[in-house]
């Protein structure tokens, strides 16, 4: 079984999450939207749906899928720290670079690392 | 052609920065020594060359890595430990465009929390935006 981010790293399959995010849809509306051809759709939903990120229920005679949120909101929680450690070093690095001076300072062997 | 051992999944981070300075200042901020001491959360030690050896050292330890890509002042790329940094640079009104792009690399005690985590009730966590 795929894991989480295997299943999130496909393309299509963040686009049916983009469009389930903001409502639950039926497999046509799907392939339309994303212009895909439905078997193609399908066999993304049977993924996604393998991997808990989004359900199935039946309304009047069409299957609606929607999105589970706790997997993204989980993959979100250990993806956050690495989000926040490099944001603060280009923080940093913007600090940096306002206190550097434009031009290059005049020195040799600038290859090797010090 | 496919390879028996699972390969090890990540998530990709990617940030973008305008930035008020020209390419070629920020390509010394992110490669010279004394300029990555300033900012950098790492000693960085090695050759500047496509296929060096990198050692960044922090309070941690000593982790190993590799310049992969090397085309100033567009393009640098390095591994650091498990992670792999991109960092580009595109020239832009009034300075350019950072694209930072970063792996962290996932591992199976995660693809298992998440799993439990999964099918638990609950899940308080808030969803946080990508940077």
């Amino acid at each position: 079984m795929l894991s989480t981010f295997d299943v999130v790293a496909e393309p299509n399959r963040r686009r049916i999450l983009d469009l389930l995010r903001v409502e639950s849809r039926a497999v046509g509306d799907l392939a339309i939207e994303l212009q895909l051809a439905q078997p193609a759709v399908s066999k993304h939903l049977r993924v996604l749906r393998d991997a808990g990120l989004v359900t199935a229920e039946v309304d009047a005679q069409r299957r609606l899928y929607k999105l589970r949120p706790e997997p993204l909101r989980q993959l979100d929680a250990w993806v956050a720290p690495y989000r926040r450690f490099w944001s603060k070093n280009l923080d940093a690095l913007e600090r940096h670079l306002d206190a550097m001076p434009d031009d290059e300072p005049k020195k040799k062997g600038r290859r090797k690392a010090r | 052609m496919s390879e028996k051992k699972e390969r090890p999944s990540g998530a990709t981070l990617r940030f973008e920065r305008h930035l008020r300075h020209p390419p070629e200042k920020v390509w010394r901020a992110l490669t010279e020594g004394p300029e990555l001491e300033r900012w950098f959360p790492a000693l960085v030690e090695g050759e500047r060359e496509v296929g060096a050896p990198l050692s960044f050292v922090t309070e941690e330890g000593v982790a190993e890595g590799r310049i992969t890509e090397l085309d100033p002042p567009r393009v640098l790329a390095y591994t650091w430990g498990d992670e792999t940094l991109r960092w580009e640079l595109f020239p832009a009104v009034g300075g350019c465009l950072l694209v930072l792009t970063t792996t962290a690399r996932g591992n199976r005690q995660w693809d298992a929390c998440v799993e439990r985590t999964r099918n638990a009730l609950g899940g308080r966590v808030p969803v946080a935006r990508a940077a």
